[in-house]
């Protein structure tokens, strides 16, 4: 009698086969949901099998998500390749405004208005000094002070040199303000400049150029 | 026929009877080894490939046997031959494996990785027949174990 063919099980495949096979997928999202088929996929789908050096597509930061049970917050991260949304735990940026700049966030917290920089996954803090050092902070602060740094550019990372600028535009886009490592003071480029109003700055080549609108 | 040809009988586990020349039945690496170690008698016995998926395989040893074939030709031939069902996959894999054909192994691997390539989760079972095994809240849970690959 003839022997009907079972159909196959692949969570049901050896481990080391899983292995081979998912170590050919060297993009995160890709590996990511292949943990996520089923318990054994699952068991191969570990952080020492993924080998990949490929260049990553940035994750782009999304909004928080608060655990209804628990009330911990989740930093939700959005891939531009396949729409996933990946959660980490960043306690230190939450319920911040976040920037980024060099792989670093640039935090401002929503009711102190304390800003500092953030390495947002070893957690390392630079603590920056505070926005009411400005001059005319009184009267420029808005009813919403953390928005008051409007954009922040780093000239290089500072996970790999102290020799670096921290370059902002503050104070109702008004001002372009920068710091460095050893500062207690935030020092104003442009200081009497009521009628700029800067949309956007970079770093290029060892200097910062800023578009403003006179 | 040369004379120096020799040839090798493998049955497989429905008991069909295979007959290769031994220089391409030594594709496989297990088959080598056995023929190198002189343990093989008349029959070699394959206890983990169906007669189904060794014409399979030995269509593509004989393929990648074949004097004068050309690059073009056999990447042709590979891109068709992989063109299974999953269930077919599924096996081949199994006898590349047990036959020890790395070549094979790899390129039905390749195979298995297209196919899940881009999918999400829910495709890639469909895709191959799997059950989700996850209860709701394990899969959340993943999710949250997710955060090595920042690093």
């Amino acid at each position: 009698m003839a022997k009907l063919r079972e159909m196959p099980d692949w969570s049901d495949l050896q481990h080391e086969l899983l292995v081979q096979i998912v170590r050919r997928l060297n993009l995160i999202e890709d590996y990511l949901n292949f943990g996520t088929v089923c318990k054994s996929w699952h068991s191969v789908a570990t952080k020492d099998n993924f080998n990949s050096d490929l260049p990553r597509v940035p994750w782009l930061m999304i909004e928080e998500e608060i655990e209804e049970g628990d009330g911990t917050a989740y930093k939700k991260f959005f891939s531009l390749y396949n729409d996933m949304i990946l959660m980490k735990r960043i306690p230190k940026a939450s319920g911040k405004r976040c920037m980024e700049s060099m792989r670093w966030l640039i935090t401002v917290g929503e009711t102190d208005s304390e800003i500092s920089l953030l390495h947002p996954f070893s957690g390392v803090q630079i603590e920056l000094p505070h926005q009411n050092t400005a001059a005319d902070y009184e009267t420029i602060h808005t009813s919403k002070p953390w928005t008051l740094v409007g954009k922040a550019v780093l000239s290089a990372n500072p996970s790999h040199t102290s020799d670096y600028v921290l370059m902002v535009i503050e104070g109702n886009r008004q001002f372009l303000s920068f710091w460095k490592p050893g500062d207690l003071l935030w020092t104003r480029v442009r200081e009497q400049a009521s009628s700029t109003f800067f949309t956007d700055v970079v770093y290029f080549k060892g200097h910062f150029y800023a578009i403003g609108i006179f | 026929m040369s004379s120096s040809t020799k040839f090798l009988t493998l049955k497989t586990c429905d008991d069909k009877k295979f007959v290769l020349d031994e220089a391409i039945a030594v594709r496989s690496q297990t088959i080598k080894n056995m023929v190198e170690d002189d343990c093989v008698s008349n029959v070699i016995p394959l206890p983990n490939v169906d007669s189904k998926t060794m014409t399979k395989v030995i269509e593509y040893w004989k393929k990648h046997s074949e004097e004068g074939i050309s690059k073009d030709m056999l990447m042709d031939f590979d891109k068709a031959f992989v063109k299974v069902h999953h269930s077919i996959l599924h096996a081949l894999i199994l006898a590349a494996n047990f036959l020890n054909d790395k070549e094979m192994l790899d390129m039905m691997c390749q195979e298995v990785v297209d196919r899940i390539k881009g999918k999400t989760p829910e495709e890639i079972r469909k895709e191959f027949d799997i059950k989700n095994d996850f209860t709701p809240e394990e899969e959340e849970e993943i999710r949250k174990e997710n955060a090595w690959a920042f690093e």
